[in-house]
């Protein structure tokens, strides 16, 4: 589904070079649930950036849904973004000019589907998220988890095949965020590859697959951690 | 495609565009009717004179100031020695300049008649055999005056010469079914002195630009016999300023009189019309700066509006848009105030429209001033928002996961 080989990424400013991502490697496959943990500073957001085609990279190779990426122009991202890819974020990014309705409509429109098909989409996601009665509101009229369930259902209301999560629940109290991360599984197990950022450990164990990211790079740590939360969920 | 959810964001934040369409609104109101008026004195000011010679003529104004001196004969001394200037292409003495603000002004009756007090207004205008050359006029029917028939009049004489050269407009007045020509028309009621019309000059307006009978005018046969002297002199193509020169230089060595003044033509016009071409500065400078202040209202809200919705416009990039649909967001933002701008607009377009003329006569405005208005208020704004648009279009999607 997702394959980065070797990519690196540095951020020049006049004074310093950061090398946010440095020969990084990461494979992730269909209908995963990864969890991707770290330190602040680490490169997550980077890493999820490039994945979702926000960003550019300055070396290696990166192969989405079988697709080189490399290459792709702007228009094209834009594009493979639309159709391929849901963001969530850590702040909901709802548009707070825009109701509900009209905020899951932004990326289909985008997509320039009709407007009947626009309008059972949406409503059939506002349903998933339990706001269909609330179509007309604001963002501001909402609480904080449902403001992100709202921007679930946009990120899924093009039928991504993969979805982005920089922090879900960053802003989220605890039954807040268990309920965010419910949705989330549900949506896993019904085809869509997950990738979240969280900060926040008992939701990342809930994930099929932790990473921890170090310094721009996949921490061999994590990989011990992760085998071994592998041999636990086995049962050994 | 996209109006509804852009007509409804704007509407959550109406204060900024409300300002702008306003602004937008009062503009079309002032441009549309500053331009109709200003159209109008333009109009005014360039009405055609016949005068072939505008570029090239200019009038010298004299005053003798000895009784004793003969000015038949000053005249003639005069006319000698400015035709000798190779410069000079005709010259005539007149003694009232066309479109000057000031002349002789007198009536043609049509009969003898006593019980007939049918009478027809116009500008005298005493010239020599040089007169339709030196004026540049187009004569159209009959002939010019010879040398034989300019003769000197002197100030108390109210008698008219016994033939005439008309313009077509007061030939018509005379006589509307065109036979003008060769007709005898009478200076004052029971006159035993006919005048006899014998030729028709297209057109040359009279000293009157806000006359209704500005385009009566004559030319007598005459060289008035009074101690103002003055001359319309006709340079050749291009070479006025230098006969203008040359003629002050020469009259000016005469001791008996003083040079009141030596004006061209076009500074004559000029002068006349100062308050009309005051108007048409004014007019344009509104014009001008009002387009400029709203343009730069459009970019500032714009810009703010860009700048405030960077995150917005970051995710929305996020979301797939591509940069031209970030472009197009804007421009049809834009296109949605300026409409409700003219919408406005066009009341108080018609509301400004319908003040003026009654206040001041400016005439109603003529239809199609305001969808030219409005089609170039919209041109104006879509250019005015394309840079902040553009700003927009190139936001970073990255802002969507990096701003706060
Ligand atoms: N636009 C940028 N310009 C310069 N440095 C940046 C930029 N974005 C991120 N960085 C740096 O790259 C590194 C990784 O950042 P980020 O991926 O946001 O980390 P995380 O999401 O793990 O906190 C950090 O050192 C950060 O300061
Ligand atoms: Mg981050």
């Amino acid at each position: 589904m997702l394959k980065m080989q070797n990519i690196s990424k540095v951020y020049r400013t006049d004074l310093i070079e950061t090398y946010a991502l440095r020969e990084f490697d990461l494979e992730v496959n269909e209908g995963e649930f990864i969890a991707v943990t770290g330190p602040s500073g680490s490169g997550k957001t980077t890493f999820l950036n490039i994945a979702g085609l926000l960003e550019t990279f300055d070396h290696g190779e990166y192969s989405l849904d079988g697709e080189n990426v490399s290459q792709l122009n702007d228009y094209q991202r834009s594009r493979l973004r639309n159709e391929k890819v849901g963001f969530i974020f850590q702040s909901f990014n709802l548009i707070p000019d825009l109701d509900l309705f009209d905020n899951v409509d932004v990326p289909l429109r985008y997509r320039r589907m009709s407007g009947r098909a626009r309008k059972q989409a949406i409503e059939g996601m506002l349903e998933m998220v339990g706001l269909a009665s609330r179509k007309n509101y604001l963002p501001s009229q909402l609480s904080g988890g449902q403001q992100q369930r709202v921007a679930i259902a946009r990120a899924l209301a093009g039928k991504p095949r993969f979805l982005l999560a920089d922090e879900p629940t960053g802003n989220l109290d605890s039954l807040m965020a268990r309920q965010v991360m419910d949705l989330l599984e549900s949506i896993n197990e019904q085809g869509t590859t997950i990738v979240m950022v969280t900060h926040d450990h008992e939701l990342a164990r809930r994930a099929d697959r932790n990473i921890q990211i170090l310094d721009g790079q996949v921490s061999d740590l994590a990989s011990i951690y992760q085998a071994r939360t592998e041999r636990i969920a086995a049962g050994e | 495609m996209e109006f509804r959810p852009i007509l409804s964001a704007l509407m959550r934040n109406k204060a900024g565009a409300l300002l702008i369409a306003l602004q937008i609104a009062i503009t079309l109101a002032v441009v549309t009717n500053a331009l109709y008026i200003l159209k109008q004195r333009q109009t005014h000011i360039n009405r055609p004179t016949g005068i072939e010679a505008t570029a090239d003529a200019f009038v010298i104004y004299t005053r003798v100031f000895r009784n004793d001196i003969n000015i038949e004969q000053l005249v003639d001394d005069d006319l000698l020695k400015i035709r000798a200037l190779a410069d000079l292409q005709a010259v005539t003495p007149i003694q009232s300049v066309p479109v000057s603000g000031g002349g002789w002004g007198e009536d043609f009756y049509l009969s003898q008649d006593q019980s007939s007090d049918q009478s027809v207004g116009f500008g005298n205008f005493m010239v020599n055999q040089d007169g339709v050359e030196a004026l540049g006029l187009d004569l159209i029917e009959g002939r010019n005056f010879s040398t034989e028939e300019i003769t000197f009049r002197s100030p108390v004489e109210t008698v008219y010469p016994r033939i005439v050269l008309i313009s077509k407009p007061l030939a018509n007045a005379l006589f509307p079914d065109g036979d003008a020509l060769g007709q005898l028309v009478y200076d004052e009621l029971n006159s035993p002195h006919p005048t006899r019309i014998i030729g028709i000059y297209e057109n040359m307006p009279n000293a009157w630009p806000n006359a209704t009978m500005f385009e009566n005018s004559a030319l007598m046969p005459q060289i008035s016999a009074s101690n103002d002297v003055r001359y319309w002199i006709r340079a050749k193509p291009g070479r006025r300023d230098q006969l203008m020169t040359e003629v002050e230089q020469l009259l000016g060595l005469d001791r008996n009189r003083i040079i009141l003044g030596n004006r061209t033509f076009e500074e004559v016009k000029a002068r006349t019309y100062r308050n009309d071409i005051a108007m048409v500065k004014l007019l344009s400078g509104v014009v001008a700066l009002l387009t400029m202040v709203t343009a730069m209202g459009i970019i500032g809200l714009a810009w703010f509006s860009v700048t405030q919705r960077r995150k917005q416009i970051g995710t929305r990039r996020a979301l797939g848009a591509h940069k031209m649909d970030i472009l197009r967001y804007f421009m049809i933002e834009n296109w949605l105030i300026t409409s409700a701008g003219l919408a406005i607009g066009i009341v108080l377009t018609l509301a400004l429209n319908y003040f003026l003329d009654t206040n001041f006569q400016t005439g109603r405005l003529v239809w199609y001033y305001i969808p030219v208005g409005m089609l170039f208020l919209w041109l104006l704004g879509q250019l005015a928002v394309l840079a902040p648009a553009r700003k927009a279009a190139n936001t970073d999607p990255a802002l969507a996961t990096r701003s706060v």
